[in-house]
C-alpha cells in the first residue's frame, strides 16, 4: 500500500529544493541524452546522413531509408554541429 | 487490463514499454482499463501493418497510485501536478515541457520510489463516447506501469483490423 504521507513529503521536498532552473537543466540534459542515443543508433545502422552545408559534401540517400527517423536524425546533426557530432558522423 | 500493439509476424511474450514523447505519464508500460479503449487505440494508432493485437494481463495494484478511483490518491496527485505546473512549467517558455516530462522528472528525483505505476484518465476522441454532445459519460483510463513485476498472466486476447 502506498504511504501517502511519505509521498507528500517527497513532493514537498522536491518543490522546496528544486527551482525552475534545475528542472530546465534536467530537461536539457535529457534532450541531449536522447540526441546522443539517436545519433548512436543512426551510425550503428550503417547509414550516415550529414547535411551538405555542414559536411561540405553530399551522400547518396537510399530511398527506403527516408522516413521520419532519418529526417529527425538529420535535424539533430544540424543542431549539434557545435558539439562535434557532425565531425564524428 | 489490456495492452494494444500492432500485429507483427510473431506475437509478443511480454508487453512493450513506451518511451515515446507522447507517453503521458513518462516511460512506462501502458495498459487500458477497458477493452473498448484498447480496440479503439489499435484501430486508430497501431496501423502500420494494418492489424492490431490486444493482450490481457493481471496487475497487482497494491502500490499503484490510483488517481481515478481512489479519492485520496487523486487529490494528492492533482495538488502536486498543479504545484509542478506552478513551480516549473509556468516559469519556462510555453511548450517547453509536457506532462510526460514532469512525471519523468518526478521519477528521476525518486518521488515515485516504491510506486509501481500510476492509473489516470483523460479525454478520449472516440466518437462512441460522444453520443450526446459535451456529455463525456465514460472515463478513458490508462495505467502506466513502472515496475513490470506487477504484471502477470500476460497473454494474447484477440486481433483486429485497423481503420
Amino acid at each position: 500500500m502506498i504511504d501517502l504521507k511519505i509521498l507528500e513529503e517527497r513532493f514537498d521536498r522536491l518543490f522546496k529544493e528544486e527551482d525552475s532552473e534545475s528542472f530546465e537543466t534536467w530537461l536539457i540534459e535529457r534532450e541531449n541524452e536522447n540526441r546522443f542515443k539517436m545519433l548512436s543508433a543512426f551510425i550503428l545502422n550503417g547509414v550516415v546522413m550529414v547535411p551538405a552545408h555542414i559536411a561540405n559534401f553530399s551522400i547518396p540517400i537510399k530511398s527506403n531509408f527516408i522516413d521520419s527517423d532519418i529526417l529527425k536524425a538529420t535535424l539533430i546533426l544540424s543542431e549539434s554541429s557545435e558539439t562535434g557530432y557532425s565531425q564524428a558522423a | 487490463m489490456y495492452h494494444t500493439q500492432r500485429k507483427e509476424h510473431v506475437r509478443i511474450k511480454e508487453p512493450i514499454k513506451c518511451t515515446k514523447d507522447n507517453a503521458w505519464l513518462g516511460d512506462a508500460t501502458y495498459f487500458w482499463y477497458s477493452e473498448q479503449d484498447a480496440v479503439f487505440w489499435g484501430r486508430t494508432a497501431k496501423r502500420k501493418t494494418g492489424y492490431y493485437e490486444v493482450y490481457r494481463a493481471e496487475i497487482d495494484f497494491e502500490n499503484v497510485l490510483d488517481t481515478v478511483f481512489n479519492e485520496e490518491h487523486y487529490l494528492l496527485w492533482v495538488k502536486n501536478i498543479e504545484k509542478a505546473i506552478k513551480h516549473f512549467v509556468k516559469r519556462l517558455k510555453p511548450g517547453k515541457t509536457t506532462l510526460k516530462n514532469i512525471n519523468d522528472f518526478f521519477k528521476a528525483k525518486n518521488v515515485y520510489q516504491g510506486i509501481d505505476g500510476v492509473m489516470f484518465q483523460d479525454i478520449t476522441d472516440n466518437p462512441d463516447y460522444w453520443v450526446v454532445d459535451e456529455f463525456q459519460y465514460k472515463k478513458r483510463i490508462q495505467l502506466a506501469v513502472y515496475d513490470s513485476m506487477i504484471i502477470s498472466s500476460f497473454e494474447f486476447s484477440f486481433e483486429g483490423k485497423c481503420v
